[in-house]
């Protein structure tokens, strides 16, 4: 025999569960961003064959608008007289043709303000040789920055870069870092150690902690201690060692790959086992921090406070900014090429494989990753790793 | 026993409810009027309650809520009181054992890692104090105390982790933190701090005895269902008196694979196997930073970590990172024995 209360509390129960399980099967279908079945993951191998040191691409990565090459500026016709014979106040590009300097100052607009147009940057009133407007200043610091990385980033190389690169037809870069509010212990009260993540933060990437990057992308901390030492007698920093592995999970988030692309995961520390790419992102980490230091916390008195952070700091970059997801960014298309104002060496823009950004990208990586001959006459087999 | 279950039927026997053996003198009274439910019952007894505490549940029950309370309003306190804020975080928030400058001491200003102390010693009360729960009730209905000792082997390991290790090294430093995803960072820096635990053969022997235990479970599952139909669920009579369903079970694993446990010993192998996860897990928890900095460089001696040829042998390191390879190696003898080789430098840029 059983009494009635009984059978409507376990008919209760029944419905409870199914109910959830219901839920959270819909959770984790609609949720999550997933990859079809049809969409092919895509996976290269860049160690010794049969060790795992593969990357993943998906389709998801190369459909982002933001990754897709924009359409190409027609060049204008040489003037055949300078820029500055025809503008004022130029302080940078006056020795540029001016009709070559239009072409570039069209070319900006596209880059960073295609929806405010010249006025974003320019007092149309009080013409355009006016500093008036905070942004002219910027973009100027900001045109010396690109032509300071054509010239001298070993990171970048002959690729170059553009306001393209980072700004994606947006006023601010998508993804930038600014510094979290993060007061230091002791606070008072019943802890001293506050929450290193922010939670002024609206996605997952701003929530971590910036102490990485202030340590590493601003002030010039070496990444190191990432190995113990106990059995001699030394004394090891994990909370140092957490932050290394938080800059290096948002480093490779921010290039859509994994950790081995540059390490053999095995011994991370171990340059010997390491990529070519690991040595492109150690140039590319002191890279940001001389952009981070020599051009953009200049700025931070130009800028008015609601464009600056919750502790009135400018918004300063990291790998993600000009990567966004890719391992090259715009999958290494030499953006820059035929501006030869921004300092562009090398291909030309003809040379551009008018395919998707993803496709470029392989061609270049492929490049990179053929195998040099071996002076030691190893023999490596006919798949040697690829 | 009056009841009498078979994992072939779909019955559910539905009545009186089980009151249990008749308690004894000094115990304290059971908990919960008993109910029955049907959907409990399709996964297991259908019987809910009573439930025994005893001095051991209750002093557990009162310790896991302390550090509860510790870790949950410290995480709170993080958060400037902010319910909205601490749901949010729940996942991140962290409560850091005291950094390295404080030793093993247990004296330690409450936030700067006191209260990471505080909650650990509540936490370890209360488990210990629910093993002797464990240990008590086993002796109360007069069985062994198998549950207890394997529960025993995963306390080693937590102590391992949280304490004997951190007292061996001389800094609560290096515990791992309260919080769900700072411990799985500790997790993935710890291995990388001491060289890759992947090479850590105590942790090799805990994979294996932990998927191990997963097969085994799986195969006496299988074999205890597959032969139910002769009665096989029937475990302890077909130990005692052998019969077509033990039979036909061993059979079955000796034309598989030419050997096969008993009906009695399959437990024991499942028993050890279980048990020797979290043992040798500890072991190797206890040699790491003691004995061995770098179980990579560890296993490049003892041959576990095969040597591949370089894939880029060409490849030319920055000046300032060149220079600090030469240095490390000249440093470390040991370091310089067992790694390859910098690659040689070359002119011109990568």
């Amino acid at each position: 025999m059983k009494p009635a209360p009984e059978k409507s509390r376990t008919s209760i129960v029944g419905i409870v569960a199914l109910a959830a399980a219901a839920v959270t099967l819909l959770f984790l279908i609609v949720v999550p961003k997933w990859d079809a079945p049809w969409d092919p993951i895509e996976s290269r191998e860049w160690g010794w064959r049969g060790i795992a040191m593969n990357t993943f691409t998906s389709e998801r990565t190369r459909t982002d608008p933001l990754n897709l090459i924009p359409p190409e500026i027609p060049a204008f016709e040489p003037s055949g007289q300078p820029a500055s014979a025809v503008y004022q106040n130029l302080q940078v590009l006056g020795g540029l043709d001016s009709a070559r300097f239009d072409h570039l100052m069209a070319s900006i607009t596209e880059w960073v303000a295609p929806e405010q147009g010249c006025g974003y940057c320019h007092d149309l009133t009080e013409g355009f040789a006016s500093d008036a407007i905070y942004t002219k200043q910027v973009a100027r610091t900001m045109l010396q920055m690109v032509r300071d990385i054509n010239s001298n980033s070993r990171h970048v190389g002959q690729t170059g870069v553009t306001c393209y690169t980072c700004h994606r037809g947006q006023n601010i870069p998508s993804k930038v870092w600014l510094r979290g509010a993060e007061p230091k212990p002791p606070m008072g009260g019943i802890v001293g150690m506050p929450p290193p993540w922010n939670r002024t933060a609206e996605n997952m990437r701003d929530f971590f902690p910036r102490r990485p990057f202030e340590d590493y992308l601003l002030d010039d901390k070496t990444i190191t201690g990432a190995q113990a030492r106990a059995v001699s007698g030394e004394v090891a920093d994990l909370s140092k060692l957490e932050d290394i592995y938080i800059l290096m999970m948002q480093m490779s988030d921010g290039m859509g790959v994994n950790c081995t692309f540059c390490h053999n995961s095995r011994a991370f520390a171990d340059w010997s086992q390491s990529t070519p790419a690991r040595i492109n992102a150690w140039y590319g980490i002191r890279m940001v921090q001389r952009l981070n230091n020599d051009y953009l916390v200049g700025l931070q008195d130009i800028f008015p406070a609601n464009k600056l952070g919750p502790l009135g700091d400018v918004a300063k970059v990291d790998c993600a900014t000009c990567h966004n997801g890719m391992s090259r960014p715009l999958g290494g298309a030499p953006m820059a090429a035929g501006y030869e104002a921004l300092h562009a060496t090398g291909i030309s823009r003809d040379a551009i494989v008018r395919e998707t950004a993803y496709e470029t990208r392989n061609a270049r990586m492929a490049e990179i990753q053929a195998p040099p001959p071996d002076p030691a006459g190893l023999v490596q087999g006919e798949s040697d790793g690829e | 026993m009056a009841s009498f279950h078979s994992l072939y039927s779909q019955i559910q026997i539905h009545g009186p409810h089980d009151e249990g053996i008749p308690l004894r003198g000094h115990e304290f009274p059971r908990i919960g009027k008993p109910f029955l439910s049907r959907w409990i019952g399709k996964i297991g007894d259908p019987q809910i309650g009573p439930t025994y505490l005893g001095f051991c549940g209750i002093a557990s029950l009162i310790c896991g809520f302390i550090a509860i309370e510790i870790i949950g309003l410290n995480f709170l306190a993080q958060v400037k009181w902010n319910p909205v804020a601490f749901i949010e975080g729940i996942a991140w928030h962290r409560l850091d054992p005291p950094d390295a400058k404080w030793g093993f001491s247990p004296f330690v200003p409450l936030e700067e890692g006191g209260w990471w102390i505080m909650a650990g010693f509540f936490l370890t009360a209360s488990i210990l104090l629910w093993w002797g729960r464990i240990y008590l009730r086993a002796k109360a209905l007069g069985m062994n105390t198998h549950v207890a000792w394997a529960f025993a082997s995963a306390i080693f390991l937590y102590l391992s982790l949280g304490f004997i290790r951190p007292m061996l090294m001389g800094s609560w430093h290096e515990a791992p933190p309260f919080g769900i995803i700072p411990h799985l960072n500790w997790t993935a820096s710890f291995s990388v701090l001491y060289g890759n635990f992947y090479y850590n053969p105590f942790h090799c022997f805990s994979i294996a005895f932990l998927y191990g235990s997963v097969l085994l479970f799986a195969m006496h599952g299988g074999t205890i269902l597959a032969t139910s139909r002769f009665g096989g669920e029937r475990e302890t009579e077909e130990i005692m008196d052998r019969g077509t369903a033990a039979e036909r079970g061993a059979l079955f694993w000796r034309w598989c694979m030419g050997f096969n446990a008993t009906f009695e010993s399959v437990h024991r192998w499942a028993y050890w196997f279980a048990v020797l996860t979290t043992f040798t897990g500890a072991i190797g928890i206890l040699l790491t930073g003691t004995v061995v900095d770098n179980w990579y460089l560890w296993g490049v001696k003892w041959g576990l970590a095969p040597d591949y040829p370089q894939t880029y042998p060409d490849m030319v390191l920055p000046p300032e990172i060149a220079e600090q390879v030469r240095a490390a190696a000249d440093s470390s003898q040991t370091a310089v024995d067992t790694l390859p080789p910098p690659p040689p430098a070359m002119e011109g840029a990568p």
